[in-house]
Parts: C-alpha cells; structure tokens; sequence
C-alpha cells in the first residue's frame, strides 16, 4: 500500500495545511545541502581515515538515516495533525482511494423543538450536522431531511459543500412525528443513486442527527430489520441531541362528550394533560377559547408521569363549525409547541337520521329506537328519525342527514344505489338492516358499498349474540352489563355474511354464536357503511311465521341502533379533526371550479377541481402544520379542520441509547459550539501531535547520544 | 625577555627565512641550555694527547696534564673523527602536510630538525650525512666532519619537491645497502606507510650494526583530528578522497591512528630501535631534549 493509498484512507478538514508535508524533506535537503558545504583539505592519513571510515560510515550512515527519520517524523506528524484527519472509512478500513458517500439525516420531528437552554435540538442537530458538511472533504453529501417531508433534499449526492451547507441552512423543525421506516426508505434510495451515478462511491456513512425520542426509536423487529439491511449497505452512527433534564408537560387530547355537538344541550370538552418525567411545575392553567374568545380556564394538578383531565362544560348556541382551542397557561417548560389543542366542532340543531323501510313497517321499530317520542309529534330528543319509503330515496337530499338506515330493503335500482354510494363518499353514514327478500340484483349491487358478500339465509336454529368481548365502541356500552338483554336476544335465523378479502379495514362489532357476523362495519369513501345480518324489525318472518330475532323488542335493542348511529356519524367528526400529516378529504362541492386553503400560518394556497369526473373530494396532504386549516370557495367556507400534534412525541426522554441496534455507534451530541462531530478527528490530531512530541524527545536523546558518540 | 621555548617554537621560526637559520638558532638556542652534549664521548676511547691550538674546545683539555707539565693539551679520542651520524629525512607528498593551526608542514619541522642534528653533530666535529627519499633515495650525500658541510646539507634538504609517494621500507633497505661504514641513523618521516616493510627496513639497518633514532613528525590535526564540519578529505601521494563526517569517524580515527602508532613504537622497541614521537607544534628544544636526552641515558 503506498503513502497515497494510506492518505487516501483519511479525509482531511483543513487539505491545504497537507502543503506542509513538504517540509518533511526539509531535514534530508538540509543534510545534502550540509555535505554539498564540505570544506576541503590535503590529507596524509587517508589510509588511517579510510580504515575508520570503513568501521564507522555505515554505522555512522544509520546513525545519520535514523535521526533523519526521526525529524522527518515530527514534520509529517505536525503538518497531518494541523490538517485535521478524520478516518474516511472507519469499519471496512482502507478503501483505496474511493470517496464514502455522507448521508446527513435530520430529525425534524416537533420533539426536536425542546430548548433547555440556550439552543434547541434542532439547533445542535444543525450545528452538528453544518460543522460535519464544512469538515467534509472530497466526499458526496447527502442531505436527508426527515420531517414533514422524509426525503433527499438536494435530489442526489452533492461535492458542494456550500450548496449542502444552504440547504440545511433552510430546514427547520417540523410539527410532524417521524417514522425509521420511511427514512430508512429513502436512505436506501440514496445509497442506490450514489452507487448508480458516482462509480468512485466506495462506502457510505449515514449518521442520524437525532433526539432519540418516541415513537421514531421504539425499535421493533421490521425496525431492527431495516436498520441491519441498512447497515449492511452503510456504516450508521448517530448523534445524539437531547439533553439530560427532559421534563415536559403537554395537552394530548381534546374532545367533546358526546361525540356529536348539539345545539343547546350540554357538551363537555375533556382536554387530558400529561406530564411526562418531572413536571416543571406542579399546577397549571387549561384555558379554553371557542371561535378566538377565552370562555373558561381551570388549574390543573401535575403529577410526574400522571394524566390530568380537565372537563369544561360549555353549551353551544349557534348551529354552525365552531373551532375549540384548549392551551396551558402559567406555565413553562422546554417545548411549547405541545402546549396547545384544537378540535373543530359541527355544531347541530339535532342529529337528523332517515330511516327508510323497503316494506311496510320495515322501519318503525328503527325509528323508535332512535327517538321515543309519539308518532307524528316533534322530536324533543338530540337525534330526529325521519321514516320513509325507500322510493323516496332518490327524491331526498341525502346531504341533509347525519345518517341513514335501510330496513329490510328488497330491491333497489342502480340510481339509487349510485346516490347512496355519492352520499358515502361524502362523509355520510349507512346501515343495512337485511330483510327476509332481496332481489338478487340488488344484492348485486349494494355489495359494491357493502364490505361483505351476502351468502343467504342460515338454516333456522337458536342462536345468541357473541359480543366479541365487547371491544368495538358499538357493544362496549355492555361490558359488564350481562343483563341488558343482549346476550339474551333468540335468533331463528340470520344471513350469512362473508367478509371480503379486499375489505380489510372492515370489522365485526358482533357475532352469532355460530362465529357467523352479525354486524360488520366499514369505511366507504368518507363515510362509514354497517351491515347487520337481521331485520330492523319485527315484520319479516321465518317459514315458521316466528319473527327472525327477538332483537328489536329487546331491551339492548335501543342502545345498539343509537350507538350504531354515533358510530356511523364519527367520522363526520373525525373528518374535521386531523393529526399532523394526515391527509384531510373534504367533499367538493358541485359548480366550484377552484378553492382556497389557508393554512394555520396565514399562507394561502388554491386548489384546483379534480380532473376525474368521479373524483368528487378534496384532497389535501399538505397538513403539516398544527392549527386551523379554512377551505373556502367563492367566498363561502367550505370546511374548516383542526390538526394537531401526535401526542406520542411529547415524551421528550430519550431512548436508551444501549438498546438500540448494535450496529448503530453511537457519538456524543455537541455540548458547545465548537463541537466537531467528524469522527475521531480531534483524537487523531492529538493523537499525532502526541506523536510528534514523543518524536521529539526522541530527536533531543538521540541527538545527544550521537552527539557524544561523534565526540 | 623571551624564553628558549618561545624562541624555538615553530611558530616563531617560521618567520625565519631559511632553513640554516632556522636551524642555527634552534641550536644556539639549544646549547644554550646544555652542559655536555648527548653525542660527546660515546662509543669512543681514549688514545694520546695532542697540544692545544687555538680553536680547540676547553672542556678537551686534559687539567691534570696541565698541572703536572704547566702544557695546555687536549684528551685525544680514537673515535673522535669515527663518529658518522646519516640523517634520513623522509620527503614524500605525505610530508608536505600541514594543518590549518600548525606553522610547519611535518618536512619542514623534519628539515629544521635535521639541520639542527646536523649542526650538533658538526660542532662536535662527528661526520653526517644527509639522505632524502620517498619511493628510493632521491639524495645521499656523504658523511663528512667539515662544519660548511651543514650548508650543503640544508641546501639538498630545501630543494626536496616532496611530490612523489612512499615507500619507506625500500628506502631503508636501500639505504642500508648504499652506507657500509656503522653509525646512527636518524630518520625523519611521517611513517605514513606499510608499517612492516617499514619495520622490516630498520630491523636491515639494524642488521647492519647502526643504532637507529626515528623520529616520527605529525601534524597536530592527524593526531587530535580536529574537524567538525564535513570535510572533504584529498589524498596526498594518490591516495583517493574521502568524504566525511568528521564528527562521526574521529573516535575511530584516534583509535586507528593509536593502534598505528603502537605497532611502530612497539616495533621500535623489539628492535632497539629509539623512537620518539613529535608533533609539528611543540618546540623544537623540547623535541631536541627529547631526542638527546634519551641517547644520554642509554
């Protein structure tokens, strides 16, 4: 391996301070410059000289070489160390004269904000990572940004340092959590462009500029995984941001109860605080503003990892969206951007259903169940059942209602199937209540809404609900009720319901004892769609003449239709109430060609109307910041969202650096300013300046040996 | 008032011009300091007396004759006239070195020395004869008493060119074919050469019955090797150059050059052989002293 080749293992800070190496040849020019000086003289005892000559010269000579080696030594070892070495490759050793390629990876996850003290994480993550760049020498760079946008941030490896040292002057701390799979992804795609593009890449180095917090670092087995592929491909190390003291407080959610916001009834809005670690302080103050205004404020006890919860009771008098923000006041702590909540509330007169029955009396027992009150008298109660023929179905404004039932419906046409499908994907809510007939057309056609297949009615027998151990939202209610009457319902017969394999988000709330379904509910578009494998009613019979269920007369009856209507207009709710990142989808509207999206920071961004003709929503990925979201269309407001924080990253404590995947080095985050992340290199400066004052010690007893030795 | 020494140091006689000059005052500065000389009565025997003249040396004068016969005579010596001292000065190149500190090159101190030998010898009215010689005898001139003999001497010693090689041991050999009458031979070399043809050379004349002085003149810098810079080092008498450290070979040096001198001075000494070492800065009467005074005490 020659001197090159050997160099060629290092990258240096400072190149140009390598120009002293010249001076290594400064002693060996000296030396010759020395025996060019000679003096001359006539000798008579050349024979005697030359026979001491041969006894000594090549001792002597040794001598010499070995005291020139050894001031040659001090030179090279001082020029090398002020030009700051760093080891290019540090696991695979020499790779000849091959470049490694940088991969520069940045947390930008909203933890990265938490400033004890006078800089943030963010801030020593970028000086590190800007003291990394300027250090760099003769390597491609890649700029990996992993925040609201996990990608390569100058699209492929960059020699210009400059260039890199702009684009990370630009990035700033995101409001989003951060996922090791995606980044990993995008590493990946990195490393294959650089070997694709730059055939001198011999090795790769990513370093993660990182706080090491949740829920990035909960290593699982596809984490442990990525990360050994990974580093297989790369040397990956990272350093470490976070500090000692992690203490934070933080509102983690806001809701109201119930989940549906009527107008004039009383709401609570429940926002939980969570401390996580040593809380600042031990009390502080929840302060809640509706549409801008401060309506109510309460102290709040702080426990050191403990939950508080917080219940305002507040009653809505207008109907219309109203925005909820709920923030912590008196209080301090090292991340405020995790102080704040908002929650958008649709803000109801009643929660009007339409109940349509496909044969007489097929609907009646719904509509009961959903609003006690006479028939023909106003609804006094939050929900307002309309009962109608299904005939009536494509003469309605399906828009107008939070939710629709179908009761025992035996034929539908394709326009009507197509307006419940539009009615779907607006956001509504549809439950089938399965009667004794159905065409099989119709079957046909509402499988496609429907996340099951219809296998025909099951041979009559006795059957019991299965409540699943009561853990969807619709059956939760009789978790330790046994004798509300659902386990007591006799089933004669049901329909055979067969889940569809590409409906996977699909689920089964209950369950005949047979293990057959009995209801299984699903998402359509922005809607949600249940189906239940009994009639709505009393009406349908069995060959026998018996009713096929006692269900509708029994006393769980009530309960699980209005829970089932709660569930299905959830999402109207949900819709509204986004996470960071998230993708909103919002109807769009008919006759409105653009809108208009002002974002939680004023900016303010047009959307243009889908091209698709059966593309009828609004999508928006673009949430990245937490806040109020305005979409508005020729002047009218469209929707408007709130978006906020994954609460999972508010724990701000570190994980255990020990414990994460051993090929992962770890390097100790900057304490200062001056902190120079390359790795090793002040240890290899000072270990050759070492070097070079152990030479020199050896220079001064050498010389003096030989000086004595030549008299 | 100046003491012998300083008046016989070769820094001080090297202003002298000539080497009859020199080599007079070296011996007047000698005698000066002497009570008899160290050549007087040796290897001679009393034979009759003569009547004094004037001119002849008092302290020959027989003071018992005087006081019985109120005679002035003089003690008569059979070998009185017998006495032949040859004085062979080496003039090799090797000779004509001379250090940067030294007055004399090594010929010249050998030359002034010889002279002065010479001059002793004659006043005691004893013959001397002179040879010069590098590879062979350039000069031999014969053994006279004659005191103007000493101005022929001086005057073959000061045209010796000392530019050819040596090969001492041939020209002792020579040498001790070429004189046959027995007497002392005084030589006068560096030695730089092979030692035992040199050895072998005295050991001839040595077989010849001559008692043998060397005098071995060296230069202060070849025996002390006082350089510190590098040096390039040029040959005399065809020797190639050497280029060298000076600092790094002078201990190998000295001890080459000792183990040089011990074999002479050890081969000397198996031969009965009196040898001296002088170095070309010490006084000439000290060199002298050291030279006579050993013959005395033998």
């Amino acid at each position: 391996m020659n001197v090159v080749s050997v160099l060629a293992v290092f990258e240096f800070s400072s190149l140009p301070m390598l120009g002293w190496l010249a001076a290594a040849a400064l002693p060996w020019l000296i030396h010759r410059w020395h025996r060019r000086q000679h003096r001359t003289t006539s000798w008579a005892a050349v024979e005697l000289l030359l026979s001491a000559m041969q006894q000594r010269a090549r001792r002597v000579q040794m001598q010499q070489w070995l005291l020139l080696a050894v001031r040659t030594g001090i030179l090279v070892l001082v020029a090398l160390a002020v030009a700051e070495p760093a080891l290019r490759q540090w696991a695979s050793g020499a790779g000849g004269e091959a470049s490694t390629h940088q991969i520069m990876v940045l947390d930008q996850s909203y933890s990265m904000g938490c400033a004890r003290g006078a800089n943030s994480r963010w801030e020593r993550a970028k000086t590190a990572a800007q003291q990394w760049i300027e250090t760099n020498t003769g390597n491609p760079i890649t700029l990996v940004t992993w925040g609201d946008r996990t990608e390569s941030v100058l699209g492929r490896p960059t020699y210009d340092n400059q260039m890199a040292l702009a684009a990370l002057e630009e990035l700033a701390v995101s409001h989003t959590t951060v996922e090791l799979q995606a980044v990993v992804r995008s590493i990946t795609a990195a490393i294959e462009r650089a070997e694709a593009e730059m055939p001198q890449v011999g090795s790769h180095q990513v370093v993660f500029c990182t706080d090491l917090c949740a829920p990035t670092w909960d290593v699982g087995e596809s984490e442990q995984e990525l990360l050994e592929g990974l580093s297989k491909q790369a040397n990956v190390t990272f350093v470490n941001v976070s500090e000692d003291q992690t203490g934070n407080i933080a509102i983690t959610e806001l809701l109201v109860d119930p989940p549906v916001t009527l107008r004039q009834r009383d709401t609570s809005i429940v926002a939980t605080v969570a401390s996580f670690g040593d809380p600042s302080a031990s009390e502080c103050s929840v302060e809640l503003q509706i549409d801008g205004q401060i309506v109510d404020q309460q102290a709040v006890q702080l426990a050191r990892d403990g939950k508080s919860i917080v219940r305002f009771k507040h009653q809505f008098i207008d109907q219309d969206a109203k925005t909820l923000k709920v923030s912590l006041r008196d209080h301090e702590d090292c991340l405020s951007v995790d102080d704040q909540r908002w929650l958008v509330v649709d803000v109801k007169p009643r929660l009007r259903v339409a109940c349509f029955a496909g044969e007489v009396g097929a609907a009646d027992d719904l509509v009961r169940a959903l609003s006690p009150d006479p028939a023909g008298t106003p609804a006094t109660g939050s929900i307002a059942p309309e009962s109608y023929s299904v005939s009536r179905l494509s003469d309605l404004e399906l828009s107008h209602y939070a939710a629709i039932l179908l009761g025992s419906v035996t034929d539908l046409s394709q326009r009507e199937v197509r307006t419940l499908q539009d009615y779907l994907r607006q956001g509504g809510g549809l439950a089938v209540f399965l009667g004794s007939e159905m065409e099989a057309r119709t079957q046909q056609q509402l499988q496609s809404i429907l996340p099951v297949h219809l296998g025909g009615i099951h041979p009559m027998g006795d059957f019991r609900f299965d409540p699943r151990e009561y853990r969807h939202s619709i059956v939760a209610p009789f978790r330790g009720q046994t004798q509300a009457g659902l386990l007591g319902v006799a089933i004669s017969q049901y329909h055979r319901l067969a889940l569809l394999p590409d409906r996977s988000s699909a689920e089964i709330p209950l369950q005949f004892d047979s293990g057959d379904p009995a209801l299984v509910v699903d998402r359509f578009g922005l809607g949600r769609v249940a189906v239940f494998a009994l009639p709505g009613s009393l009406g349908a019979r069995t060959s026998s003449g018996s009713p096929w269920s006692s269900f509708p007369v029994s006393p769980s009856f009530l309960p699980i239709i209005r829970e089932l209507v709660a569930y299905l207009v959830e999402s109207q709710v949900q819709q509204r109430n986004l996470l960071v990142g998230e993708t909103a989808t919002i109807p769009w509207p008919d006759n409105v060609q653009s809108a208009l999206v002002t974002l939680p920071d004023g900016q303010r961004h047009d959307i243009s109307s889908p091209a698709a003709e059966d593309n009828e929503q609004i999508v928006f990925g673009e949430t990245y910041q937490q806040g109020i979201y305005q979409f508005e269309a020729d002047g009218q407001e469209l929707a408007r969202l709130a978006v906020n924080l994954d609460p999972r990253e508010a724990d701000l404590r570190p994980r255990d650096a020990t414990q994460l995947p051993s090929m992962m080095a770890n390097q100790q985050a900057p304490s200062t300013s001056t902190f120079s992340p390359t790795v090793g290199e002040f240890l290899f400066a000072r270990s050759l300046l070492a070097g070079a004052l152990v030479l020199l010690l050896i220079e001064i007893g050498l010389a003096y040996v030989l000086g004595r030795a030549w008299g | 008032m100046q003491t012998t020494s300083t008046t016989l140091d070769p820094n001080t006689l090297a202003k002298l011009e000539g080497l009859e000059l020199r080599s007079r005052r070296i011996v007047d500065g000698y005698l000066s300091g002497m009570h008899r000389s160290a050549f007087r009565g040796q290897s001679v025997e009393f034979t009759e007396h003569r009547e004094y003249v004037p001119g002849d040396d008092l302290r020959y004068v027989d003071w018992k004759v005087f006081g019985k016969s109120d005679k002035v005579y003089l003690k008569q010596f059979e070998a009185e006239t017998n006495l032949v001292c040859y004085l062979l000065l080496d003039v090799s190149e090797s000779m004509r070195y001379r250090g940067d500190k030294s007055a004399m090159s090594k010929l010249e101190y050998a030359q002034c020395l010889a002279a002065a030998l010479a001059t002793i010898v004659l006043r005691q009215r004893d013959s001397v004869s002179l040879a010069t010689g590098d590879e062979q005898i350039r000069e031999l001139i014969r053994e006279s008493s004659n005191p103007s003999h000493a101005r022929q001497l001086v005057q073959v010693m000061e045209q010796a060119d000392a530019s050819h090689g040596s090969a001492l041991g041939t020209v002792l050999h020579e040498l001790s074919q070429r004189v046959k009458r027995r007497g002392i031979v005084v030589l006068l070399s560096d030695l730089l050469g092979n030692v035992d043809a040199i050895l072998a050379g005295l050991n001839h004349l040595r077989y010849q019955r001559h008692e043998v002085i060397v005098l071995q003149t060296m230069d202060r810098s070849e025996l002390d090797f006082p350089f510190e810079s590098t040096t390039l080092f040029q040959g005399l008498e065809a020797l190639p150059e050497v280029l060298a450290e000076p600092r790094g070979v002078r201990q190998a040096y000295l001890d080459e050059l000792q183990s040089f001198l011990d074999r002479i001075e050890a081969g000397c000494r198996s031969l009965r052989v009196d040898y001296e070492l002088l170095a070309t800065d010490r006084p000439f009467d000290e060199a002298l002293r050291r030279v006579l005074t050993q013959r005395t005490v033998r």
